[in-house]
């Protein structure tokens, strides 16, 4: 069976406040914080313009099945790499996802980096990366439902440029979805455009696992996720 | 008295007081700021150079130290930065005149296939700060776009970022290229997943943790006549 699938964000996800959507603990106590908010609140009025939220799935499961490095999908192979497929043991089903917060949020980057606004711009970085995460989280909770409603449970989500999985494997990916799939398309080294988007794949089968600490299937040693850990 | 004003523009610049309109820090609100101050500075006849090098510079070293030691932390660098920035708006005619000369010209990109560019932004805005002049490829950065930047002449060093493991993987390719067309460029690599070890295994000359060492790494070469 195939099913292709766009998803409704509620406007409390992407539209939460700023200061909701920051950690602040990586910005110390230099006493910065009323510069912040400041900042923060000129950003605010501007986020439903800026942020246009697009996401949706692709379910296949003619053909899924995984090997230690490879993953099959119908006619298209991935190598996903051992990582990945550790956690991916026991598939028969895979979903491809993409969610997107649009071109605007990278515009507002742009625009306060070219101004000079330094810290407004790399709030804006923050917020749009910060979004579109929840949004994938939000994603995944749907297809866990989409799952669950044919008996199945789901793994993690797993996205190419991470655990080892190559980003150039983004193609991949895309060429199984219809073309410029929830506004999304790639550059020719596989970046996705707009840039504040994720792409990933999530497995499902009755007997799969979902992993609360990720990391812990993975020993690279110098992963930045690590080092945040 | 000259003193004096270069030492105000100095902790203008450390502590992110941009000109006399801007609210932070709150302890030099309705201040001048490191604009009208390196305003005045010229106006009174103090050389852009300096300016440059006795407040400019080593305000931007107090604050690549500090972020260096983790006492200050990516927002505070930024507003430091645009301190910096609106002073060196002012400085700026004197390198067009060749009055003021930059230490020398550094090129800086994110490498093919990853589009993190924080890192490499603060190194940027560290370098800017030392005097050295910057051509920023941005993201996405292929040994070509290395090399093309490279033919514009009298670079002395390139630096090459990566946030991913998959994606520090083509500063390999890339440094290759970058050492059969210009032996004599240094590169500088940088990202969190690097390592001195991986920096020695792709060739690179120099690996740091923060930019200010970058900097200071650039900077022992002016003085060991590398360049």
């Amino acid at each position: 069976m195939l099913k292709i699938k766009n998803i409704e964000f509620p406007e409390e996800i992407y539209l939460s406040k700023p200061e909701e959507l920051i950690n602040f603990e990586s910005f110390g106590s230099n006493g910065n914080s009323e510069l912040i908010s400041a900042e923060l609140e000129h950003i605010l009025p501007y986020m439903s313009d800026r942020i246009k939220i697009q996401g949706g799935f692709f379910f296949s499961d003619e053909n899924v099945r995984v090997e230690r490095e490879i993953i099959y999908c119908g006619d298209q192979v991935f190598n996903s790499g051992i990582i990945i497929n550790a956690g991916l043991r026991g598939i028969d089903s895979l979903y491809l996802i993409v969610v997107s917060a649009g071109f605007g949020v990278e515009k507002a980057v742009k625009k306060n980096f070219d101004e000079n606004n330094y810290l407004r711009g790399y709030l804006w970085d923050m917020i749009g990366s910060e979004i579109v995460e929840k949004c994938a989280d939000y994603l995944q909770q749907e297809i866990k439902t989409d799952a669950e409603e044919d008996g199945r449970k789901i793994t993690n989500r797993y996205s190419p440029g991470y655990c080892g999985w190559s980003v150039a494997e983004q193609s991949k990916l895309f060429s199984i979805l219809p073309e410029k799939f929830c506004g999304v398309s790639l550059s020719p080294s596989s970046l996705m455009s707009p840039a504040k988007s994720i792409s990933g794949i999530i497995g499902s089968g009755v007997n799969v696992k979902y992993h609360e600490y990720a990391c812990s299937i993975c020993d690279a040693e110098h992963c930045f996720r690590r080092k945040n850990v | 008295m000259i003193t004096d004003i270069l030492s105000q523009i100095k902790i203008c610049i450390s502590r992110g007081k941009v000109d006399q309109k801007s609210t932070y820090p709150s302890d030099l609100k309705g201040q001048k700021g490191a604009y009208e101050l390196t305003d005045e500075a010229l106006n009174s006849g103090i050389h852009a150079k300096i300016i440059l090098n006795e407040a400019l510079i080593p305000g931007m070293e107090i604050v690549g130290n500090k972020f260096r030691a983790g006492q200050i932390y990516v927002p505070d660098v930024l507003i430091a930065a645009k301190a910096m920035k609106s002073a060196m708006e002012l400085i700026k005619p004197y390198f067009i005149s060749g009055d003021v000369k930059y230490r020398g010209k550094v090129i800086l990109g994110t490498v093919a296939g990853d589009l993190h560019d924080i890192g490499k932004n603060l190194l940027k805005m560290t370098l800017e700060g030392g005097g050295w002049e910057i051509i920023d490829l941005g993201v996405d950065a292929g040994a070509e776009k290395f090399l093309t930047a490279l033919g514009s002449g009298d670079v002395k060093a390139v630096g090459l970022s990566a946030l991913l493991t998959t994606t520090m993987l083509n500063m390999g390719p890339i440094a290759e290229s970058i050492r059969k067309f210009y032996p004599d460029a240094l590169i500088m690599v940088g990202g969190a997943p690097l390592s001195d070890s991986f920096a020695q295994e792709i060739g690179a000359d120099f690996y740091g943790e923060s930019p200010q060492e970058a900097l200071e790494f650039l900077n022992e070469k002016i003085e060991f006549g590398k360049f």
